[in-house]
């Protein structure tokens, strides 16, 4: 299948636009890309982040003639992730996981905000000392 | 943090407050903390332990009158556990994990915001109204989402809201300080 790549929106831990080659409801995308947009290496291993690495028991499911479906990426890695082909947008969030650690295992998550001058911060930051975070909005 | 899609909105909130303030433009707080309402205020230790999650809790007593929640009762519990160490009694509240609508209703309000701000509006309009179905009582989607849609957050929307949200029980995600 030789598709046209299309201008595509990928909403993961930050937004980007990225080339996609759509086939049906499936974003194929370059496996090089695959790191920044979900952290994780397609290897021959698995998908992998530093020293880990998920095993990929169907690697048939992800691999794709133009590249990897980024869908079933995001399944692998448990991640919930949402297409809309017609609009050429995938949203792919944090895995369940990520939020037990927060619940159940009381570790106080890491993210990336911004802050008022447009500069992008980090919540450890400021580990290291008793703080609150106050969730609070214009609405 | 305020969970904002619009930084300009957050600027005049912050205006004299002397500690960082960030803008969760893309919704991180609710999908990793299991926010949904502000304020939400979380108890971070410097190990980065939760030591009290998500409570809703008030920088004023503004809204006391409405809420029944005083911000001094908040103010002198967090003077103890920074002084003293001395924890409260509802800090090992577990807050319930989201549920599978939720977690998508996260996904569909986030692509709606990034539609939005490419002009699609049709695209938009679609996946906030699928986010709202999926969220009906979870305000950083439905209340969230009324700027967004021009909707007025002050209006005869928000107090409609808030009765569909108290007629569910008030299912807010965190601890709830009994009305004084």
């Amino acid at each position: 299948m030789a598709g046209t790549a299309d201008t595509t929106t990928v909403i993961a831990e930050d937004a980007s636009s990225i080339d996609a080659t759509w086939d049906g409801e499936r974003p194929i995308v370059d496996p090089e890309l695959l790191a920044s947009i979900v952290g994780w290496e397609l290897k021959p291993e698995g998908l992998c982040r530093d020293d880990a690495c998920v095993p990929l028991p169907d690697r048939s499911a992800i691999e794709h003639p133009e590249g990897v479906d980024l869908a079933a990426v995001a399944d692998a890695l448990d991640r919930p992730v949402l297409v809309d082909a017609e609009a050429r947008m995938v949203a792919v969030g944090a895995p369940a996981a990520d939020r037990q650690r927060a619940l159940v295992g009381r570790q106080a998550p890491d993210a990336t905000l911004l802050d008022l001058e447009g500069t992008q911060r980090r919540l450890s930051e400021w580990s290291g000392t008793r703080r609150l975070l106050v969730a609070f909005s214009s609405w | 943090m305020a969970i904002d899609e619009n930084v300009a909105a957050v600027a005049p909130l912050a205006e004299g407050i002397t500690y960082p303030v960030l803008v969760d433009t893309e919704h991180r707080l609710p999908e990793l903390y299991a926010v949904n309402n502000v304020p939400t205020v979380v108890w971070i230790d410097e190990d980065d332990r939760i030591v009290r999650p998500n409570a809703n809790e008030f920088g004023s007593d503004m809204f006391t009158e409405f809420t029944g929640i005083r911000c001094a009762d908040h103010m002198e519990q967090v003077r103890a556990w920074v002084r003293d160490g001395i924890v409260p009694d509802d800090a090992g509240y577990e807050v319930p994990d989201l549920d599978d609508d939720e977690i998508d209703a996260r996904l569909h309000f986030r692509l709606a915001v990034h539609a939005r701000r490419a002009g699609n509006d049709d695209v938009a309009e679609r996946h906030f109204d699928r986010a709202k179905a999926l969220a009906p009582h979870d305000f950083t989607i439905v209340r969230a989402a009324m700027p967004l849609t021009g909707v007025d957050p002050f209006g005869p929307a928000f107090f409609e809201l808030y009765g569909v949200f108290e007629a569910a029980g008030s299912p807010y995600r965190g601890i709830r300080r009994p009305r004084t």
